[in-house]
């Protein structure tokens, strides 16, 4: 390089830096703008609510003013003929668009739960959203959706017609922040031709914790050393199977103000003591049962999903979705559900798990009023209808739910939607650091499977753990 | 100006997508933003906490640590390895350079799920493998003391991309210093200790150099395939910054996390490359 060329570079450094700065300075600002867009810091108060939330009633048609409204829908199903919520959104779309000239919803598939707290945090959120059951407690404390108490007020939506456990999952501290898309249940699905294999009575329901482990002995079969079917394996849930076993066993996950950790009680100790010991007898450990799973691996899946229909399980404890791969793998297999057994200190008692979707409005939301006109839709009889007819899925009302043009036509409906009505635990703790909990659980119950200590010792640490997370959350709140 | 102006699109891009959030970021570092809510000032508190109060942090560490000892130099001997192999004078050379290279070039979700189904314990190919010697496969990934290793095993499919490298410096070295040292009586072996190695160094620090950056920031298999399980034996660093993040509202909290990656990374960059000066050999003349 010659010396003028030397000299030229050192000139053009300098300019590059100062359009650097320039650059720098910039995109701070910019970056700044975005955190002045953030959401209201308060949840709003129901005495606020009506001044932040206009009625619904203001959302003057679109037609008649000449205006076009467009709406956002996130939910992160895919655009596949076999999601049934996905589908359902669809018809809910075409219905409402139908009903309401002038207006267009932006059917947004794939939006995972990433994208839509980026999109919260940017202050540029979808205008309605579906979340999990266990995210709304997160949400709601947050302020980051809205509180559609006002909503529900003015449009006199009676929400004794949702299921008992819906109603609980869509609402926060007392007011309601979401509208069920469909809601799900866990419940003890037995096989009836492993039942008579194992000359049981499929009509015979496990009365106790102890009949899980007999039946299943009963039912577990084995070819030489390897086993090729298990009567029942009590860990393989469709959600983290700690909590719903404490839970059932008469342990709390909190305390009733939610403040104070309760699962490590005697009772949750022995739940998962229960859980261990079950697992030795019945399979000489949880290495085992991992082994089996990984060899059982079918085109719907492994574990229970996959496994049930193609008999190598005799009972499952499992989430009423099953019905959707007992349909596509073995649509003759005779089924019975029922509810799942209390634990020893819960002798005589019977669970369901509730959980399901929803969807939420976000507080900076730009048109709430036709989301919650939408949702209004969703809420209503006909909305619950349109929610099930593709899928298995169940609608949250009561009313749809029991609708004759879906009931005897489903698969197994009828011996699953009376245990709608029964849900009675949910499979997640309701706080506001409910994924922190849920994270514990998971590291948790695989120290527990994995007996890296003894059930108490690691039930302690965690609870340890998250009543620290609790009170830093809400000594931040204060 | 002219070229500026060329290059404005792309300098525009790295000053709003990388260095603007970069900045935002360390400010972010210092406060408490649960994402949805503003941040607010905090000082050193995150910083503090993760050095005094998270044990999952140093668990995270070790993780990645553990990976990236293992990972680099396996990775560097295979690439190595392999691009040897490939540096002869043989018919349909280009066809297995690119069967070498092809595997790198899968995406990281598609990878992860590939591997699940290579290392499942029961009729994954490594299972079979195993099994031909009598050997029962490990749970891998549902294994504790397998699921680091697991990974380690899964970072060599990306082995073609640094093979490409190696090969461009094997091929960089002239035929003469082989010729000069054969004709002096030196052996295959001598000839690859005394000038391939030598010549090779700027290479070997240039790999190792990216592949410490890249190892460190394992996201996608775990997310994919363990999401950091069995009880954390796989929670990598950038998993768990993603849980802080997206998982427990904790952004402030997940920034100091990067921004103690970030520190890590050009620490161990920079020692890399001054220790580099002891054995890497460049062939300038010094004036």
């Amino acid at each position: 390089m010659s010396r003028e060329g030397g000299r030229a570079m050192r000139t053009s450094r300098r300019q590059f830096l100062q359009i650097s700065a320039l650059g720098v300075a910039g995109a701070a600002a910019l970056a700044a703008c975005g955190g002045a867009a953030a959401p209201p810091t308060a949840v709003p108060t129901p005495a606020l609510v009506p001044t932040l939330v206009p009625k619904a009633a203001e959302a003057k048609p679109a037609a008649a003013t000449g205006q076009s409204v467009k709406l956002s829908l996130w939910h992160n199903w895919g655009n596949n003929p076999n999601e049934g919520g996905s589908q359902a959104n669809i018809e809910l779309i075409e219905a409402f668009e139908k009903a309401n000239p002038g207006v267009k919803i932006d059917n947004v598939f794939d939006a995972n739960w990433d994208k839509i707290l980026t999109a919260l945090a940017g202050g540029t959120p979808p205008d309605t959203f579906v979340l999990g059951a266990e995210q709304l407690p997160s949400l709601a404390d947050r302020g980051a959706i809205l509180n559609l108490d006002p909503y529900l007020q003015s449009d006199k939506i009676d929400m004794n017609r949702f299921f008992d456990f819906v109603r609980r999952q869509t609402s926060f501290g007392g007011h309601y922040y979401a509208i069920t898309h469909h809601p799900d249940i866990r419940l003890l699905w037995r096989s009836a031709d492993a039942f008579r294999d194992a000359k049981l009575d499929p009509e015979k329901e496990p009365k106790t914790w102890d009949d899980l482990v007999s039946f299943a002995k009963a039912m577990t079969k084995k070819d030489g050393a390897r086993f090729t079917r298990m009567g029942f394996v009590p860990n393989w849930t469709s959600s983290q199977w700690l909590p719903q076993y404490i839970q059932m066993n008469g342990a709390r996950i909190l305390s009733e103000d939610g403040k104070k950790v309760a699962f490590n009680a005697p009772e949750g100790v022995a739940a998962t003591e229960w859980l261990l010991k079950a697992l030795d007898d019945l399979y000489g450990g949880a290495k085992t049962v991992l082994e089996f799973q990984q060899a059982n691996t079918f085109p719907q899946g492994q574990g229970v999903y996959g496994g049930f229909p193609h008999d190598t399980l005799g009972m499952a404890f499992y989430g009423n979705w099953l019905a959707d791969a007992v349909e596509m793998d073995k649509p003759k297999m005779e089924v019975l559900t029922g509810m799942f057994p209390g634990g020893p200190a819960q002798a005589g008692k019977q669970f369901i798990v509730g959980g399901g979707t929803m969807n939420s409005i976000p507080t900076d939301a730009k048109q709430k009023d036709w989301a919650w006109k939408f949702l209004a839709m969703q809420a209503s009889d006909d909305g619950g209808y349109m929610v099930q007819r593709i899928g298995n899925d169940v609608s949250g009302i009561v009313a749809a739910a029991n609708d004759s043009r879906i009931v005897p036509k489903k698969l197994n409906r009828d011996k699953i939607l009376p245990l709608f009505q029964k849900a009675n635990i949910l499979h997640y703790a309701e706080s506001p650091i409910s994924d922190q909990i849920t994270e514990a659980f998971k590291r948790t119950g695989d120290a527990i499977l994995l007996k890296q200590d003894t059930p108490k010792a690691l039930l302690d640490k965690t609870a340890a753990d998250v009543q620290k997370a609790l009170d830093e959350y809400y000594s931040k709140k204060k | 100006v002219a070229g500026y102006a060329f290059a404005s699109p792309w300098l525009v891009g790295l000053l709003m997508l990388t260095v603007g959030p970069s900045i935002s970021s360390l400010y972010f570092s210092f406060t408490e933003y649960p994402l949805v809510k503003p941040p607010t000032f905090v000082g050193t508190h995150n910083y503090v906490q993760l050095f005094t109060a998270d044990p999952r942090f140093v668990k995270a560490i070790g993780n990645t640590v553990f990976l990236v000892a293992l990972s680099v130099p396996l990775n560097v001997v295979c690439g190595l390895g392999i691009a040897l192999l490939l540096n002869q004078k043989l018919r349909g050379l280009a066809v297995y350079r690119t069967i070498f290279f092809l595997p790198s070039q899968i995406s990281g979700v598609a990878l992860a799920l590939l591997w699940g189904w290579i290392l499942n314990p029961q009729f994954g190919i490594v299972a079979r493998a195993l099994g031909l010697f009598g050997v029962q496969a490990p749970l891998w990934l549902g294994d504790p003391d397998w699921v680091k290793p697991a990974f380690v095993l899964m970072g060599l499919w990306h082995v073609g991309s640094s093979m490409i490298i190696w090969l461009a410096g094997l091929q960089s070295i002239p035929d003469v210093f082989y010729e000069a040292a054969q004709i002096d009586g030196a052996g295959r072996w001598q000839r690859f200790w005394r000038i391939t190695v030598p010549l090779l160094t700027p290479t070997i620090l240039f790999t190792l150099t990216t592949g410490v950056i890249g190892s460190f920031q394992i996201f996608t298999q775990a997310f994919v395939l363990t999401g950091g399980g069995p009880n954390d034996a796989s929670l990598f660093y950038a998993l768990y910054i993603y849980q802080q993040a997206f998982l427990f509202f904790q952004m402030g909290y997940a920034a100091a996390l990067a921004w103690v990656l970030f520190t890590i990374v050009l620490t161990v960059t920079l020692i890399n490359l001054h220790i580099s000066r002891s054995w890497v050999y460049y062939e300038t003349v010094k004036e």
